[in-house]
């Protein structure tokens, strides 16, 4: 997909499975949809360094791998992903069932950020790195539009309204997050972000440690912490804190186990009053009560 | 009575004439208007060189006549409206009170200046699309409405495309989700435009189902079926007086009066009636001086069963549940 500086929509993956279209000047919108079977000419090819790209992922933000039939791996993931269109290739999205890609270009959203004093803040070479989980005013916006037919003709106006409704919520989360980096080098950004979604695949186990994590991104360690919270606002192990009880919450919900400790072990907290605290502390109500126990 | 004349269009060199016959003016996108008269938010935006929109939400503290004069013919105007409060529709000099009327969603052609009374104290809550005549059509053609109709129903020598309807329930959702944004932040011109595209994608989903039908309305002939509502809401606790006695009282035959009235408002005589009784049902029982049953014979339902019927047919609850839901 990226060529150089050059992006294509992704042509190969996406053929006979997308609908693509612009929204406005500078605004595209892309929906990979594996059950569509319209197929849509992808022959767009813009220039990498103009554009953000904000990518949205509805299928489940945590994927339960069987292996062996006993094992079981947990990969999770965040739904949403905003990055300079040259980055894109630090993230694999994963194309699975259903996408929602909006292109941004660069000067039409830094027209939409508010600088510190409340005017926009100006200049393109600013870094953008945005991920997390889908809010969930997103989320049904995109939900609603993946229910509609695109041989409808009202798909075309649909689409064109959902996806201004999505940039106005990440025109708002960017401005609530103060998301604008400054220039920041492109190797080191996606370096970072191949530590945070490594993070992301080893919710089961123990945090890695720092030392290991700055070695992954081939820092220092104070450069790697300093970059790391730069871009995701808060230090790897609370992150990998807080993603570890986002998994506990829905392995609580999942009905998959017998008793709260079994969820507790499954993700190495082994004594039950920790889990219960850090749970309590990060969620404001205890494990037991969102529990949902296995009926077999 | 404060009587405001002003016209609309797709271009917005008409915001500025608003703002002035409203006693104020225009800063950015706003429209300020003094206090005395109304107070809220009076919002236009081009989206594209073929759809405006307006977003009205304010608070009316003076009787409001509003005659609109428009001078384009390039365009019709889509109007969602939410307002509270008694609406007064004015034709040829005389005022026909549609304050029970409950219809929220109008579709008129540019050429038909409509004129009408927002009363003090009425909550206006309205957006108001207008789109070039010829964006419509390529909208409408998609749906599979023939040429030929199309032709007919855009044929300005003849007639002027007028539909009223309620909204759907949909699209009250898209409106509903629009309110909690901020008038003037950052991202409220994208989800105004969103808004604008998902409520046009909406109105087309019901041409399709026909749940909205496009036609032509002779002025004449509007006249006749507004009277005729008029009075139908005046006895709208009694009992429906009939096809016969309305088709009379509006000088046509039975035949014409039932497919006229269809195809002004897309229901029939009785089903309006019926609607505004329930809709009334529903704001007495809202009010709480009344049991379902002293309502079912205040309003001349047949029993009591009958009311708690209909009304779940038409809420989707029961009176009861409705009640206990205040």
């Amino acid at each position: 997909m990226a060529t150089g500086k050059q992006i294509s929509i992704p042509h190969d993956i996406a053929q006979g499975c997308s609908y693509f279209m612009e929204v406005m000047p500078g605004l595209m919108a892309l929906v990979v949809d594996f059950t569509l079977q319209r197929s849509v000419e992808l022959n767009q090819v813009v220039n990498a360094e103009d554009f953000y790209i904000a990518y949205y992922d509805l299928s489940d933000e945590i994927d339960i791998q069987k292996i062996n039939h006993s094992k079981v791996n947990y990969h999770s993931k965040l739904g949403m992903i905003v990055v300079d269109a040259t980055l894109k290739s630090s993230y694999t999205p994963s194309f699975k069932m259903y996408s929602f890609w909006l292109l941004i270009a660069k000067p039409l959203l830094q027209k939409y950020l508010l600088g510190s004093t409340g005017g926009p803040k100006m200049g393109q070479n600013n870094t953008i790195v945005f991920t997390s989980h889908m809010d969930s005013r997103t989320r049904l916006c995109i939900l609603k539009l993946r229910t509609r037919n695109y041989n409808d003709p009202s798909f075309e106006l649909s689409l064109r309204g959902t996806s201004l409704q999505v940039f106005a919520y990440l025109v708002e989360r960017i401005n609530e997050n103060d998301l604008v980096l400054g220039k920041l080098s492109e190797l080191d950004t996606a370096q970072i972000i191949k530590t945070q979604t490594y993070l992301m695949e080893q919710l089961l186990g123990a945090f890695p440690g720092i030392d290991f994590l700055a070695y992954m991104a081939g820092m220092s360690i104070s450069k790697y912490k300093k970059l790391f919270k730069r871009i995701f606002k808060e230090s790897p192990n609370s992150f990998f804190i807080r993603e570890k009880l986002n998994l506990a919450q829905e392995l609580l919900k999942s009905g998959n186990f017998n008793t709260i400790n079994e969820v507790g072990n499954e993700l190495g907290y082994l004594k039950p009053g920790y889990f219960a605290a850090i749970y309590k502390n990060q969620f404001g109500q205890l494990p037991g009560e969102v529990f949902v126990k296995n009926r077999l | 009575m404060k009587e405001v004349i002003y016209r609309f269009g797709v271009e917005t060199d008409w915001v500025e004439e608003l703002a002035v016959n409203l006693g104020g003016f225009v800063r950015g996108n706003f429209i300020i208007v003094p206090d005395d008269i109304l107070t809220g938010t009076y919002y236009t935006l081009q989206i594209s060189e073929n759809i405006t929109v307006m977003l009205v939400d304010v608070i009316y503290h003076q009787d409001v006549l509003y005659k609109v004069r428009n001078i384009k013919n390039d365009f019709a105007g889509i109007y969602f409206n939410l307002t509270e409060g008694d609406l007064v529709h004015v034709m040829d000099d005389i005022s026909r009170s549609v304050g029970r009327w409950n219809y929220n969603l109008a579709i008129t052609d540019s050429q038909l200046d409509i004129d009408f009374v927002i009363k003090s104290g009425s909550k206006s809550y309205g957006i108001s699309l207008f789109l070039k005549k010829h964006i419509l059509r390529e909208y409408l053609s998609k749906t599979g409405i023939l040429d030929e109709v199309l032709n007919r129903v855009f044929d300005q020598k003849q007639n002027t495309l007028l539909h009223y309807a309620h909204m759907s329930s949909n699209s009250w959702h898209i409106i509903n989700e629009f309110r909690k944004s901020t008038p003037g932040s950052i991202s409220f011109n994208l989800l105004l435009s969103g808004l604008a595209y998902n409520l046009l994608a909406d109105c087309l989903d019901n041409i399709m189902k026909r749940e909205i039908m496009i036609s032509k309305v002779l002025r004449t002939d509007l006249a006749m079926i507004l009277n005729s509502q008029t009075s139908l809401i005046k006895k709208q606790e009694g009992i429906f007086p009939g096809i016969t006695s309305l088709a009379a009282e509006a000088n046509m035959s039975a035949t014409k009066y039932k497919k006229l009235y269809k195809k002004i408002t897309g229901q029939t005589p009785n089903a309006f009636f019926l609607n505004n009784k329930l809709e009334l049902a529903r704001d007495l029982l809202g009010s709480g001086q009344y049991t379902i049953r002293e309502l079912a014979e205040k309003l001349n339902f047949t029993s009591t069963s009958h009311l708690s019927e209909q009304f779940k047919s038409y809420f989707g609850m029961s009176p009861k549940e409705y009640a206990a839901s205040l």
